[in-house]
């Protein structure tokens, strides 16, 4: 029996309310023209900076389901594409997530790609080509996507280094979308938006968000996500006072160095009189 | 009338004991000094001969003032006989009696004429700020100059005198070092910081705040007095190889505030100002001014950086109207918008710079 066989399976992936998502430029005309052609899209940028929220944002404006996989170096092709199970009735055939969104027309987002180990990710070739079909091994079934499918994933390039990166041979099936910080005016009205705070906290926390991303490559990693300049905001419309609220949401999730820490937070209260 | 004339009018119109103890104490100070020395040294002879605090200071004076002269230069000894005078009149002649004989060793212990000058700066402000504190503080400013530079002393001398207002024997205390809060500050004032330990977490705050990187060097040790300077030199920015303790503050926030002031002259000062043809008064005025300037620029960007500016201006109203208070208290003026002073002259500075500081204050 294939569970599959129920009423659409995917039905409650579609987003129901409209996801906030503000643009930066024209990624909403290019992602639309994208999945009009159906191509395989790769968002690229760095952690926090609207990815997820605007693949959200982007199903629900073409009201598609949409199933996001969280990926990690521990998931196997299994995970992704099914498995035979055992109940009482005896062997019964799973589908998947990234299977349940071929088989039912969704958008399957896989987030973090590069975090799957790449025997892993080799799955998804035979999806981002014209065959746009995904071999079932274990099932001995050959599926053909659905119209409605597309397959979306996320790339960090900040994170990677010769041992974990996309190959090229999986790089050249996605079209691009580049994501960076919005521009500082665009950004407060985001962390306006989301966390509540008043435009001056705003101004400021994006502000602040700047100066760490001065430090990338210069002892940071990453510099600090519009995500964290929210969770900061919702922290101080929540009565925490700037400092504290700073230093739990931006300053100590970013870094363990504590010269670092020091500069970061002298650097945070620069901005605070 | 040479200084001869002048000595021996003042000996002939003064009272027998005084008379004796002067022409006892002649022959060293005719040793001791040029005569332009020796008017000055006279000078306060007959100031105190003539205050009515007794004998016990003038024998003080005439036994140490040489002595202190040798080591700091007799170009000192205008300002230290007029610091005479004031504490005598302030506060009394067991307090310049007490300033008077301390003074050979506290000069031992201090860098240059510049801190001599600023003990005694000490002492004639707490003439009319604290009298009471003076004898406390002779005794104990050996003690503390062990610890302490001037700079440092001025500060814990000003804390005293501002946490004891309200209560002359807590004051005392103070000064006697009985109380722990005197004995903390001076622990505290006594742990420098090294540049050694702050040069990473200052580098990378620059680099934050301005999007650049701005070298830091730490400033060569053998001039004690200037290696505690800021400065700028070929683009990078020498700070001291230690930091004492402000009061009440560690020597990291006063790294950071000389650290963030000289890299805002790195962002916002433009040509260099002619000096060369200006007096040194003014010089270091239009450094002051400049120095404001580049802050005003600074904190328009960064409004938290007026806290941590603010926390090492301390100047405040005082009887001593020297050019360099005077300067001190405008600074702090052009910094604090809650600071009261009343001088004329401040007064007009801060309105001056208030009225060119919109759109952009620019020194042409």
């Amino acid at each position: 029996m294939d569970r599959h066989s129920s009423a659409n399976p995917v039905a409650q992936y579609v987003l129901r309310e409209q996801p906030y998502y503000r643009a930066i430029g024209n990624e909403i005309a290019l992602y639309e023209a994208a999945y009009a052609a159906r191509m395989p899209m790769m968002l690229k940028g760095p952690t926090g900076c609207g990815k997820t929220r605007f693949v959200e944002y982007m199903a629900w404006k073409l009201g598609k389901p949409l199933i996001t996989i969280a990926c990690h170096e521990d998931m196997t092709a299994s995970d992704l594409v099914g498995r035979h199970l055992l109940d009482a009735q005896g062997t019964t055939w799973q589908d998947g997530p990234l299977t349940q969104a071929v088989r039912h027309g969704a958008i399957c987002y896989l987030d973090e790609i590069v975090e799957a180990r790449q025997d892993t990710t080799v799955v998804i070739h035979p999806l981002t080509d014209a065959r746009r079909v995904l071999p079932l091994e274990k099932k001995g079934e050959l599926l053909q996507a659905h119209p409605d499918f597309q397959i979306v994933i996320s790339y960090n390039p900040g994170y990677q280094n010769i041992m974990k990166d996309l190959k090229q041979s999986t790089k050249q099936r996605f079209g691009a979308l580049d994501f960076t910080w919005p521009r500082r005016d665009i950004e407060a009205e985001i962390v306006t938006h989301e966390s509540g705070a008043s435009r001056d906290v705003a101004d400021k926390l994006v502000s602040i968000a700047e100066r760490s991303r001065n430090l990338k490559g210069h002892g940071l990693e990453e510099g600090l996500s519009t995500r964290t300049l929210i969770y900061a905001g919702q922290l101080i419309t929540r009565g925490i006072d700037p400092a504290s609220a700073c230093s739990v949401a931006l300053v100590r999730p970013i870094t363990d160095d504590a010269d670092m820490r020091d500069a970061l937070e002298a650097a945070m209260q620069a901005h605070f009189g | 009338m040479n200084v001869t004339e002048e000595l021996e009018a003042f000996l002939t119109a003064t009272n027998h004991d005084a008379r004796s103890l002067v022409r006892t104490a002649l022959p060293e100070a005719q040793r001791t000094f040029s005569e332009d020395g020796l008017r000055a040294w006279l000078t306060g002879v007959k100031s105190l001969a003539q205050s009515g605090v007794g004998l016990g200071p003038l024998v003080s004076y005439l036994g140490t003032v040489p002595a202190t002269a040798r080591e700091v230069g007799e170009a000192q000894l205008p300002h230290l006989v007029s610091t005479t005078e004031k504490v005598a009149l302030a506060a009394g002649n067991r307090s310049v009696d007490a300033m008077l004989i301390c003074l050979p060793g506290l000069v031992r212990k201090l860098h240059d004429a510049e801190d001599f000058g600023l003990v005694l700066e000490i002492f004639a402000d707490l003439a009319h700020t604290a009298p009471a504190a003076i004898e406390p503080l002779a005794e104990r400013a050996g003690q503390l100059l062990d610890q302490l530079s001037a700079e440092g002393l001025r500060r814990w001398v000003l804390l005293g005198v501002q946490s004891h207002t309200q209560d002359a024997a807590a004051q005392a205390s103070y000064f006697r070092l009985e109380t722990t809060d005197a004995r903390s500050v001076l622990r505290a004032a006594g742990e420098g910081t090294l540049f050694s330990d702050i040069e990473r977490r200052m580098s990378l705050y620059l680099r934050a705040l301005w999007g650049r990187d701005m070298a830091l060097r730490p400033n060569q040790a053998p001039q004690p007095k200037k290696a505690r300077r800021t400065s700028i030199v070929e683009g990078a920015i020498r700070l001291p190889q230690a930091f004492e303790a402000f009061p009440g503050v560690s020597g990291v926030p006063l790294y950071r505030a000389a650290a963030a002031h000289a890299a805002a002259h790195l962002q916002y000062s433009r040509a260099k100002f002619p000096l060369r043809e200006l007096r040194p008064l003014q010089v270091a005025l239009v450094g002051l001014i400049e120095d404001a300037r580049v802050e005003c620029l600074a904190l328009r960007e960064f409004p938290g950086l007026r806290s941590l500016w603010r926390q090492f201006h301390v100047a405040a109203p005082t009887f001593t109207m020297t050019a360099v208070t005077l300067m001190q208290r405008l600074a702090r003026g052009l910094i604090d918008p809650d600071y009261r002073d009343d001088n004329p002259w401040v007064t007009k500075g801060r309105g001056m710079f208030r009225n060119c500081s919109t759109p952009g204050p620019r020194i042409r």
